[in-house]
């Protein structure tokens, strides 16, 4: 199920919430919250169920086991060793489900290639979410592991922590650490949940009226070839593309953040207006803060980030970038795209250093705004001949005038939608100062976000007009 | 202990608390509301505008979950029957004209409140099969006599009520090709009408509707007398009355794009005191009418419909016209406004659909002993339809 859709926003929704908030266990406040827990976790399969009714049982398998695991090593807390083979083993276990769903048939396919065998790829599809909450499992046994946490030792508990359905399927990928204690027990005041009311809204909002308004503009400038495309109607492609990742998956994560306030839960923020960064070590502070958090706390720490010299810090840059490449997809224009940023952040670290203080900050976030561009370009691409295609026509190597009647055509349809986007992602409505008085800033916020939804919902039912066009003759 | 966890929100008054929790049970009680509304409001079986059936109520079943169409029907159930939903979506396309939108589920928001449709790109395998055909069906008919109106479209002959930049592949150096393609010079008695010429510059009247994909019944007269010229028929004593049938004419563009504050006019042709000279039959619905129009149909969506009540596999027109000519016309939906203009002409006219049609042309060519043919398409159409080769194979 996905949030934008009718049947999350009319059906799964409001019933949700009423299950969860018509009390039932008044009198004792432990069996409530069980109950509420209860509550969410079987919404929560429910909700994954519902995209994929066949996968929830390898989801169902990978918290029985990990759960188990979890206890296993709390048990061997003073023996080093059994503790480590037992997390090594789980460790390599869910690794190798990913990588068996998410990556056999990019290996397979790559086999083939290079080695000229005649694999047959495997018919499977991606569960939806697996990437997230694979990482999710994997913090909390690593932090187990570590001592950082106890054991969860209620399985409906951290049986919710996995599934739970406001980030089960786009994130933000929630560490264990950073909701241990509202496992047990939280608090959902009005003021909290009409806050999360309006983060929620906010990001439907981005994702609705933004994102997909945008990705039609992307779409139809692909369409039309961007190998015949002008260097201002390619340039003018990616900027939209650049809107519509932005404003989809920040809005995913505020609709998740809102969400998860609605029920008591504080997540911490997966977006810091990105597009605002004004150099690319910045750009990643501020986009999927919470994924690059996992590979710093995870992958860049252990293998023992920047304190054994520089030959092995820009290795362990290198890997984690190759790795964070992966990750966003079984294909080589993402390690390319991972690789670009890798590649960035080293030089920025040992080379550019001195020179990037000196630089005006507007020219900085400029360079920056236009790496990140080119970045998305392999990142929207389907393959990496795909990716070189598209950068040939925005450096004018195609061979076509730098702009034509296209270009034009397409700058007037998206000019003041990508002004109104801009303003955006660009944190200006932010600067906007709020009303001082609770009561009336809380009654705009009311009429503000209300409005917002109301126009959600018309451009989510019209997106369903599907006009037959078979009576035209 | 990692201290990343977040602080508890800060205390407020009870008042204040009170206050929010009226907004929360607002908005509870909103999308509650909408999910009740949505079931009270009886589902609607079809949308008139869109042409299609809605999705109802899918039911539920082992398979129909575990293959996960339940909840893709139920999504689409959700969305169909939405409380208000053609409201909706006109909202959207006023809200998208406001944010400068140009195209609208594919139709093209031109000046003076034109709609257009996109042009069918030529595929040049169908373009080499459909020519083949006609120039075969040419001259294994030398002595018929043979014509062929292929007419642009909107965004051709109207380009300058397109918006700036829409760049589509020129129609007038198709048609030349095209020409060039079936052609000519080996061909007797047949004639290939130069429609953008005949069109071009023409003063008495829309050649196009605003909210629909066809041309006007003007556009038709003219395009019609230079066929006649070209078969030499003998126009002089004939005089055609034009009149306006309606006035609230909103075509397949303005149902596609949603736009519902254009209105175009029908206006029907026929010829001077005609009525009641011929007969219409309607060979596979068995019924016969003595009219070309279905008035009728100017109370449905469709009123294009009104001329010949919509598009017929194979009509038989038989005229109170003193000669042994015979017309076969092989025709989209464009012929429609024209067939009426060439009854004072022929004691019979044989109106074949090839998109619903099954049987060869070549038997009804002996079986109606047919003089005359002509192939009446517009380019869109005849680009897309892979019909009209197959009924003219051999």
């Amino acid at each position: 199920m996905v949030f934008s859709s009718a049947v999350f926003l009319f059906v799964f929704l409001p019933a949700v919430l009423l299950l969860y908030f018509v009390p039932v266990c008044f009198w004792n406040d432990k069996l409530e919250t069980g109950r509420k827990n209860l509550v969410l976790c079987v919404a929560s399969l429910l909700f994954y169920a519902w995209g994929e009714p066949v996968y929830v049982m390898l989801m169902l398998l990978s918290i029985a086991f990990n759960f188990n695991i979890g206890l296993d090593i709390g048990r061997h807390a003073d023996s080093p060793r059994k503790k480590k083979a037992i997390l090594a083993a789980a460790v390599v276990f869910d690794l190798l489900i990913l990588g068996f769903f998410k990556y056999s048939n990019f290996v397979i396919v790559n086999l083939n290639h290079w080695f000229a065998l005649e694999i047959s790829p495997l018919r499977l599809s991606l569960p939806v979410g697996i990437s997230f909450y694979t990482f999710q499992i994997l913090s909390y046994i690593v932090d187990v592991y570590r001592g950082e946490v106890q054991p969860q030792k209620n399985v409906i508990s951290f049986a919710m922590y996995v599934t739970m359905f406001p980030q089960l399927i786009a994130g933000p990928i929630v560490q264990y650490a950073d909701i241990e204690r509202q496992l047990r027990s939280r608090r959902v005041t009005p003021s909290g949940f009409f806050d999360g009311v309006t983060v929620f809204i906010r990001g439907l909002g981005k994702k609705v009226l933004f994102a997909n308004t945008i990705g039609q503009f992307y779409t139809e400038i692909v369409a039309d070839g961007v190998a015949q495309a002008g260097a201002a109607t390619a340039w003018l492609g990616i900027l939209c593309y650049t809107m519509q990742i932005y404003f989809d998956f920040g809005g995913y994560s505020d609709m998740a953040i809102g969400l998860g306030r609605m029920f008591g839960f504080a997540f911490l923020p997966n977006f810091n207006f990105p597009y605002t960064a004004v150099s690319i070590k910045d750009f990643w502070s501020r986009w999927h803060i919470s994924l690059s958090g996992w590979f710093r706390d995870y992958v860049y720490i252990p293998l023992g980030g920047n304190r054994k010299g520089v030959p092995r810090t820009i290795l362990n840059l290198a890997i984690v970038w190759c790795l964070t490449g992966l990750w966003h997809g079984a294909a080589w224009n993402f390690v390319a795209w991972g690789a670009f940023y890798g590649i960035l952040l080293i030089a920025e670290k040992y080379l550019l250093a001195g020179v990037l203080v000196k630089i005006p900050k507007a020219v900085r976030h400029v360079v920056t705004m236009v790496i990140v561009m080119v970045g998305w370009v392999f990142f929207s691409c389907e393959s990496l001949s795909d990716a070189i295609v598209f950068l040939r026509s925005m450096c004018c190597l195609n061979g076509n005038p730098l702009w034509n009647g296209r270009s034009l055509y397409y700058l007037a349809g998206c000019a003041f939608p990508l002004a109104l986007m801009s303003l955006s992602a660009f944190g200006v409505y932010d600067r906007i100062p709020k009303l001082r008085n609770d009561y009336l800033r809380t009654a705009w916020n009311a009429l503000l976000y209300g409005g917002i939804f109301a126009l959600c919902v018309v451009y989510l039912v019209s997106s369903t007009y599907n006009p037959f066009l078979y009576f035209r003759f | 202990m990692k201290e990343t966890e977040q602080q508890e929100p800060k205390p407020q008054s009870k008042l204040y608390e009170a206050f929010c929790a009226v907004f929360c049970v607002l908005f509870v009680a909103g999308i509650v509301g909408i999910a009740a509304l949505q079931c009270v409001t009886p589902d609607r079986k079809q949308s008139d505008s869109e042409n299609r059936l809605l999705q109802q109520m899918p039911g539920l079943s082992l398979t129909s979950v575990t293959d996960g169409s339940f909840m893709k029907e139920l999504e689409s159930y959700l969305t169909d029957q939405f409380p208000q939903r053609d409201l909706l979506v006109r909202c959207k396309t006023y809200i998208d004209l406001l944010c400068g939108r140009q195209q609208i589920n594919g139709v093209y928001i031109g000046r003076d409140d034109y709609l257009f449709e996109p042009q069918t790109v030529p595929n040049e395998q169908q373009v080499e099969t459909i020519t083949a055909a006609i120039h075969g069906f040419c001259l294994r008919n030398p002595d018929l006599q043979k014509a062929a109106v292929i007419v642009p479209n909107a965004t051709c002959l109207l380009q300058d009520k397109l918006p700036d930049g829409v760049t589509q592949y020129d129609q007038r150096a198709f048609l030349a090709q095209l020409r060039e393609k079936v052609g000519g010079a080996d061909l007797q008695h047949y004639h290939w009408i130069n429609c953008a010429a005949v069109l071009d510059g023409a003063d008495d009247g829309q050649l196009y509707y605003r909210t629909d994909h066809h041309w006007t019944t003007r556009a038709a007269s003219r395009v019609f007398m230079e066929t006649a010229r070209a078969w030499e028929l003998d126009t002089a004593p004939v005089t055609y009355d034009f009149a306006v049938v309606s006035d609230s004419f909103q075509g397949t563009l303005a149902s596609s794009s949603g736009i519902c504050h254009i209105y175009d006019e029908i206006e029907i042709c026929v010829p001077h005191d005609s009525q009641g000279q011929y007969v219409i039959e309607y060979e596979s619905e068995n019924v016969k009418t003595a009219t070309f129009f279905d008035k009728s149909k100017l109370n449905t969506k469709n009123q294009y419909e009104v001329f010949l009540g919509g598009n017929f596999a194979k009509l038989v027109i038989a005229t109170t016209a003193q000669n042994d000519k015979t017309l076969l016309i092989c025709k989209d939906s464009y012929a429609n406004c024209m067939i009426p203009m060439f009854a004072p002409y022929f004691s019979q006219i044989v109106v074949i659909d090839p998109r619903y049609f099954n049987d060869s042309i070549d038997g009804c060519m002996q079986d109606y002993h047919v003089t005359h043919v002509l192939f009446l398409y517009n380019l869109n159409t005849f680009l897309e339809d892979k019909s009209l080769a197959d009924v003219l194979e051999d």
